[in-house]
């Protein structure tokens, strides 16, 4: 595959000015809004003007936009640029925090799989069944309730009624680290109890975030394998005498194509964050940050914060596409 | 068929939802209108006199009013009558009370005095001119004078008189004072309550029997000796010098000492910690402080022990003023650090024996002649570490209540200079000359000190704990310190009360979310749950074991104000803003939004605080008609004025109010909306005069009336001169 | 003939029911009505009216679909009236006159003692107010809240949905017809915004537009009285419009790349027929090209991503009220219940359970809609349709 070299190339080129647009957007955004944010980096009502001043000349909030930019860029990646709300590296907050969600999202990511895929495939074998009619709904309803709806459902049956999770805080990881993320090194040095208490605190939080998604990802399953069962090529095999198990595999490869590039962008979807989820279970992610960091116009996290989104986003396309033509061998580039 | 069904359930539910509505219109109004032709209302008392007791003109007060003031306002207190006015001459009064007259006489120095416009411009609402933008040369005569005096009757009639006056004034109308609901199991004991400092966790005990739940954080359990708190806020730095918000305070007080600290409920008098003694010159403007010696800092990850001195205190307190953050405003305000110094016992001796050094303690005074003498006088007899002597710029009646708060705790020097410490204590000749020290310490977050504590967030401190782990918005663990200098007192402790046990482990779980922590409370997993009052009723009455929950309430100097911009209309019209201070449904605030867990108060003072006084004042009370009157008396039409109320977004208490605000003040006649704004807007607006009306919140700093009058009343006036004299029958 | 069995499925034979008959009536209804304006329209349209009524037929058959539609007459309907039918007016506070009206639950009554200042004259009446679905933190009437609040939920659903899409449609026609330079810019800007999720982009908009529409309200009357009429609101309450209208502004942002981004996709594909060569040889203006011939081709997926996004765009503003953006009471809002009623959770269940069903309902209503748009757009199964009817009955159709 020739081709797919220079086809990272070329889109590794549109990458960069799609990272430059992504946060001059966001920057701009921040900057037009007349108010200043210096008042409440330095403690609000009782800020007091020396404060304000020195503050402000450590941010660069006295010179023109374009040096605030680079000032803000420079320092993020030199990890020298601290928030001013915790007084922390902003690269150390993010990465903190992007573990956080990234578990989550391993965990919803795996309730999304666990269930839309199966279901989606039942839905599609048993079609217009009572079967496929009542997944439809059901898949239907879990759209179209508000997450927060759900959530707190599920904290007053799991956790009030059923004590089957925690809510305080964010586990230690375990005491050796490989990738930093606690689940997987706890998978990886074998650390049970800990990999125990990492489940009991983010399976509902993963449930409840993967069940919506698990709604979308049943719906599309089924149309990919419907779409895929009428095709030419499946009635050919029909025609040839192939047993039904064989069919199934052939028609469940070539429906799965697709599916799997909704899948790399949903986990995508799932690493931006969700603020909703987030603050009902109290986690500490980038989607509450990207939320704090708005409400207090903590420019240097927002800066960062974008730059993670610009990042996963265009990695998750990336990784979906280059996927697409793995796997379905007559897209060409 | 199918499609017949459905559209006959679409016509029964079309006809139910019809009958249904028509039913809820039919059945639900029906008023009998009264109509009461226009309200009338008391006439309001005039402001300025009072005539209280019997009015027997004392002469020779009047004579002197007439021939110093040019203009005089009389303020009736409850011991003194108040007279303040500009320098002059001719002014007469009429209806003096027969008390002692506290003349006040200034000249305004009009040149550098700022205007209004220039204040706003400068965003110094709140700053150097109160959120409500009223400009009184009067107040302003009395808050300056007041922080000069030390006379403690004297203040009090300052204080109450400025109480008085902004009672009358109206530029914020006071809502009244926060009552604080803890909820806790009742295994928890020995919980006390400071309006000013959070509890020290060590002084509380857990009964033995109390039941261990797991918590779900690495191996924690909260049993008997370990107490869970699940509450709101993250520290926003792990450096005393850069925090100033109250949990980080909460936690410092929990794992560092300061010079002086108030001991358990104590709010009139505050008791020894760091310093064992102290005194100061007969004007108040020096002080000495003897530092307790064998106190040691302790450094967990290493092991390392650093002892305390007074030089400490001095690199201390100096490193906060260097840093800028807006908390050292009071070391900057109230202190002057270049001309304070740590001195050795020997120097000390000296000083004393030239004499004119006092000692105040426990309601006696004594002039003290050397440092045994002082010591007994405190009733210490130990080893003590230097003595730190803090020169003010004028005397400060509330100066050992600031040296209380927790950001002034003290951290060894060697520990934060690191290698550099020899050369930076030679290159200060040991904090005799503290300016040097500026070369090792910068201003703001780049400094290095600074992040080398942001950064071991464990720290090294001298409290009763130590910061055991911590992990950013999830929970902070704290363990007994082990070498901490007054561990005595836990065996006593636990000497008096047999069933209960000390605590040795504190963890905080931080969630955003009530929910959250109602639900751990609920579980036994927190002992103790910061609780919002509309949701009380979850946790009442809860079970455990033998243990139930309990609710404890009182009343704190946490006020709520709504403020209203005098420099703009039509609230520039003292009876506009009388009139809103009428149509406040207080009542129905205080029930709706506070589940009746607010008082109220007429003044910018709290309640029971030096200052604060029950007479003379103006009781508001809901009274539409009252308010409507004072409208007319105004003479202004309220419909042609668009008022918007601003809070900050996400405050939904302060949103209700809001609303039930725009409920009342709108049937006024005013267009009133209610407008979130985001926190740092809300700031920029209001610091600049941007507004109409906001709500605002105000904890104290210290427990001194000036943190309350000061920033709610000053103006910004620059006086030429400023005199007092008591004039006494 | 056709009866026969064998290795074939048994055809079903479809009668027309009573619901064909009233799509029947309607659809030629409306032709007629279209008629009085054009004379010919019916005439040179017949095969398009045929169209739609095979649509309406397999939408009769799909009782999911139908019942989408339902819900959504329904909830135009109380879209439009909501408002005028609710009984207790969305700014009337109980609880100035009587604390236990916060938080009531359902099926409770309670007594009223009124005083109000009105034209400056102090009225006074009593009233009993009965909760059907119980009250919120200021006493109101839930049910009220939720008929009036329909009409916030439906002007911001129409509105975000004619401009949103529209932009983002036009955009996608643009970029994909004309390729090179001018597509690469246009995707590239849309990736911009497709960049930052959703949510965050509208929590940022929400958090920083207030301010500046509240000063554009202030200095144009017309927009205020328009805004004002169009969400049914007492004059009183233009100032807490902006805050609403911030919210819209955001959506609409938020909204348009995904449509530009599947426009554009589709329009790639669709030029390369030999239609689109064909208009061009013959000199039609691109515009004709693009919105006469390849835009009603490609409108199929799109419109039924409409579709969901009506109900979309209910659950995206309804998640904004959670966290403290959107509309302020007294303006009535679904989502805005909810978040009161989260902070009461459990307690208030009524806050949660029925503005949340609500919600539901109205989303769920729409995605069954754009489920079975899905499906009737396909060609095939209007042509299924037609083949099944016309077998049966044999001599002459009652369809046209």
């Amino acid at each position: 595959m020739a081709g797919l070299g220079k086809f990272l190339i070329r889109r590794g080129l549109t990458f960069i000015p799609t990272l430059i647009g992504v946060t001059l957007i966001v920057f701009i955004i921040a900057y037009v809004i007349p108010a200043n944010p210096v008042r409440a980096w330095a403690g609000g009502e009782k800020a007091s003007q020396a404060a304000i001043e020195m503050i402000k000349k450590e941010y660069h909030l006295d010179q023109p936009w374009y040096d605030q930019y680079w000032f803000l860029v420079k320092g993020l990646f030199t990890n020298s640029l601290l928030d001013p709300l915790n007084q922390e590296p902003v690269f150390n907050n993010i990465g903190n925090r992007f573990i956080v969600t990234f578990q989550l999202a391993l965990f919803a990511f795996f309730f999304v799989i666990l269930i839309g895929l199966p279901l989606g495939i039942i839905s599609a074998l048993k079609r217009n069944s009572a079967t496929d009619m009542t997944l439809r709904i059901i898949a239907l309803i879990f759209i179209s309730t508000p997450i927060y709806v759900i959530a707190y459902l599920f904290i007053w049956l799991f956790f009030i009624h059923w004590n089957a999770t925690t809510l305080a805080g964010i586990p230690p990881g375990p005491p050796h680290t490989i990738t930093h993320i606690p689940v997987i090194d706890d998978i990886l040095t074998l650390d049970w109890s800990n990999f125990v208490q990492q489940v009991e605190r983010f399976w509902l939080p993963g449930f409840t975030l993967g069940i919506a998604a698990a709604g979308v990802l049943m719906r599309f399953t089924r149309n990919s394998f419907l779409e895929a069962y009428s095709r030419d090529s499946t009635l050919f095999l029909k025609a040839k005498g192939v047993p039904k198990s064989r069919l199934y595999r052939h028609v469940l490869k070539n429906a799965l194509v697709p599916v799997i590039t909704i899948l790399a962008l949903q986990f995508g979807g799932l690493l931006a964050g969700t603020p909703i989820t987030e603050t009902i279970f109290n986690l500490p992610g980038i989607g509450l940050y990207a939320l704090q960091a708005i409400m207090y116009l903590d420019f240097p996290a927002l800066i960062g914060v974008t730059f993670l989104y610009a990042i996963v986003f265009v990695t998750a396309n990336l990784i979906a596409d280059i996927l697409y033509v793995i796997i379905d061998p007559r897209v060409r580039l | 068929m199918r499609g017949k069904v459905a559209a006959a359930l679409l016509l029964v539910f079309v006809v139910a939802f019809s009958v249904a509505a028509s039913g809820c219109i039919g059945g639900g109004k029906s008023p009998t209108t009264t109509t009461i032709s226009p309200a009338a209302g008391k006439s309001t008392p005039s402001s300025t006199t009072s005539s209280a007791a019997t009015t027997v003109q004392s002469s020779k007060a009047v004579k002197y009013i007439e021939g110093h003031l040019s203009k005089a306002t009389v303020i009736d207190t409850p011991k003194y009558a108040v007279v303040v006015g500009p320098a002059g001459s001719g002014a007469k009064v009429s209806n003096l009370p027969n008390k002692p007259v506290i003349v006040v006489s200034y000249k305004v120095n009009e040149a550098k005095t700022p205007s209004i416009q220039e204040l706003m411009k400068n965003q110094q609402g709140f700053g150097q001119i109160n959120p409500a933008f009223l400009r009184d040369p009067n107040m302003d005569a009395l808050i300056q004078l007041a922080r000069k005096v030390t006379d403690p009757n004297i203040r009090g009639a300052l204080y109450n008189a400025l109480y008085i006056m902004a009672n009358k004034e109206v530029p914020e109308i006071i809502l009244g004072d926060n009552k604080a609901t803890r909820v806790y199991w009742n295994w928890v004991h020995n919980w006390y309550y400071n309006p000013v400092l959070a509890p020290r966790w060590d002084l509380v005990m857990e009964d033995k029997n109390a039941p261990s739940v797991s918590i779900g954080i690495g191996n924690y359990k909260n049993a008997p000796g370990t107490i869970v708190e699940t509450t709101i806020g993250w520290p926003s730095s792990f450096d005393p010098a850069f925090d100033y918000e109250t949990f980080g305070w909460a936690l410092y007080h929990n794992v560092g000492d300061t010079l002086v600290t108030y001991w358990e409920n104590e709010t009139k008098k505050v008791s020894p910690d760091l310093a064992v003694a102290w005194a100061h010159n007969k004007d108040g403007t020096v002080w000495y402080f003897v530092i307790r010696g064998g106190v040691k800092a302790y450094d967990p990850k290493t092991g390392e022990l650093y002892p305390i001195n007074a030089t400490d205190v001095e690199f201390e307190f100096w490193r906060v003023l260097r840093a800028g953050y807006s908390v050292n405003w009071m070391l900057a305000t109230y202190t002057n650090l270049s001309k304070s110094y740590a001195m050795t016992d020997s120097e000390f001796e000296k000083v004393l024996q030239n004499g004119g050094v006092i000692a105040d303690f426990n309601g006696k005074t004594k002039e003290v002649k050397n440092l045994n003498e002082l010591l007994q006088f405190f009733g210490y007899s130990g080893p003590t570490a230097g003595v730190y002597k803090l020169v003010l710029p004028h005397p400060y009646g509330g100066i050992l209540s600031v040296l209380a708060d927790p950001y002034l705790m003290v951290i060894p020097a060697k520990y934060m200079l690191g290698d550099k410490y020899e050369e930076a204590m030679k290159a200060a000749d040991w904090g005799k000359n503290p300016e040097a020290w500026n070369n090792y310490i910068q201003s703001g977050s780049k400094d290095p000190i600074h992040q080398m504590l942001q950064n071991n967030y464990i720290g090294v401190f001298t409290g009763p704990f130590y910061i055991k782990a911590a992990k950013q918005n999830s929970y902070i663990i704290l363990e007994r310190n082990p070498h901490y200098w007054n561990a005595s007192i836990w065996n006593k402790l636990e000497e008096k009360n047999p069933n209960y046990v000390t605590t040795k482990m504190v963890i905080y779980v931080l969630s955003n979310d009530a929910t959250t922590r109602i639900s751990l409370f609920q579980k036994g997993v927190a002992d103790i749950a910061a609780v919002p009052v509309d949701r009380l009723n979850a946790v009442k009455n809860l079970k455990l074991d033998s243990f139930e929950s309990r609710i404890d309430s009182f009343v704190t100097p946490d006020m709520v104000f709504i403020v209203l911009n005098a420099a703009k209309k039509p609230f520039d019209n003292v009876k506009v803003r009388e009139a809103l201070a009428w149509a406040t449904p207080y009542e129905q605030i205080y029930n709706a939004v506070y589940k009746g867990y607010m008082v109220p108060n007429y003044g910018p003072i709290p309640i029971g605080w030096l200052g604060y006084t029950e007479c003379c004042v103006i009781k508001y009370k809901y009274n539409i008609g009252k308010a409507l009157q004072l409208i007319k008396e105004a003479g202004i039409k309220p419909s042609d004025y668009t008022i918007s109320i601003y809070y900050n977004t996400g405050n939904t208490q302060r949103e209700k109010i809001a609303t039930l605000l725009q409920n009342t003040w709108g049937q006024l006649g005013f267009k009133i909306s209610v407008t979130p704004l985001s926190w740092p807007t809300l700031l920029s607006k209001t610091a600049s005069g941007d507004f109409d009306v906001y709500i605002v919140g105000w904890a104290p700093d210290f427990l001194d009336p000036d943190d309350y009058i000061g920033p709610f009343l000053q103006s910004a006036v620059v006086f030429d001169s400023l005199n007092y004299e008591v004039i006494k029958g | 003939m056709a009866e026969e069995t064998g290795e074939y499925e048994t055809r079903e034979e479809y009668e027309m029911s009573i619901l064909d008959r009233i799509s029947d009536r309607l659809i030629d209804g409306f032709a007629s009505f279209i008629g009085l304006f054009k004379k010919d329209w019916r005439r040179r349209n017949q095969s398009r009216i045929k169209e739609w009524k095979l649509m309406a037929y397999a939408v009769n058959r799909s009782p999911p679909t139908l019942l989408g539609l339902i819900i959504v007459i329904v909830y135009i309907f109380i879209g439009i009236f909501g408002p005028y039918l609710a009984p207790w007016p969305y700014d009337f506070f109980p609880v100035n006159y009587n604390y236990s009206t916060q938080l009531a639950p359902p099926g409770s009554t309670y007594f009223l003692n009124v005083t109000q200042l009105q034209n400056g004259y102090i009225i006074h009446y009593t009233t009993y107010i009965h909760y059907m679905l119980g009250s919120d933190t200021y006493g109101r009437d839930i049910l009220s809240i939720l008929l009036s609040g329909a009409r916030t939920a439906l002007v911001l659903d129409i509105f975000i949905i004619l401009i949103g899409p529209t932009l983002g449609i036009i955009l996608g026609l643009i970029s994909g017809y004309y390729g090179g330079a001018v597509d690469e810019t246009i995707m590239r800007i849309t990736d911009m915004f497709l960049a930052f999720p959703g949510l965050i982009l509208a929590i940022a908009l929400s958090a920083v537009l207030p301010g500046r529409i509240q000063n554009f309200l202030n200095a144009h009357v017309w927009a205020q009285t328009f805004v004002l009429k169009l969400f049914a609101l007492h004059p009183r309450d233009v100032n807490n419009l902006g805050k609403l209208l911030a919210v819209f502004v955001a959506l609409v942002i938020v909204w348009w790349p995904g449509y530009a981004r599947v426009t554009r996709g589709s329009t790639l594909t669709e030029k390369e027929n030999l239609y689109v060569e064909a208009a061009r040889a013959i000199g039609l203006p691109t515009r004709t090209i693009l919105f006469r011939h390849i835009l009603p081709n490609i409108i199929g997926p799109i419109l039924v991503m409409i579709t969901m996004d009506f109900g979309g765009i209910i659950l995206t503003e309804a998640g904004l009220s959670f966290l403290g953006l959107g509309a302020v009471p007294p303006i009535p809002d679904w989502g805005n219940l909810i978040n009161q009623g989260s902070q009461q959770f459990p307690q208030a269940w009524w806050l949660v359970a029925f503005p949340g069903l609500v919600i539901v309902t109205v989303v769920l209503g729409w995605n069954l809609l754009g489920d079975g748009l899905r499906d009737i757009l396909d060609p095939r199964t209007r042509r299924s349709l037609e083949f099944k009817l016309k077998k049966k009955s044999k001599g002459g159709e009652a369809s046209a």
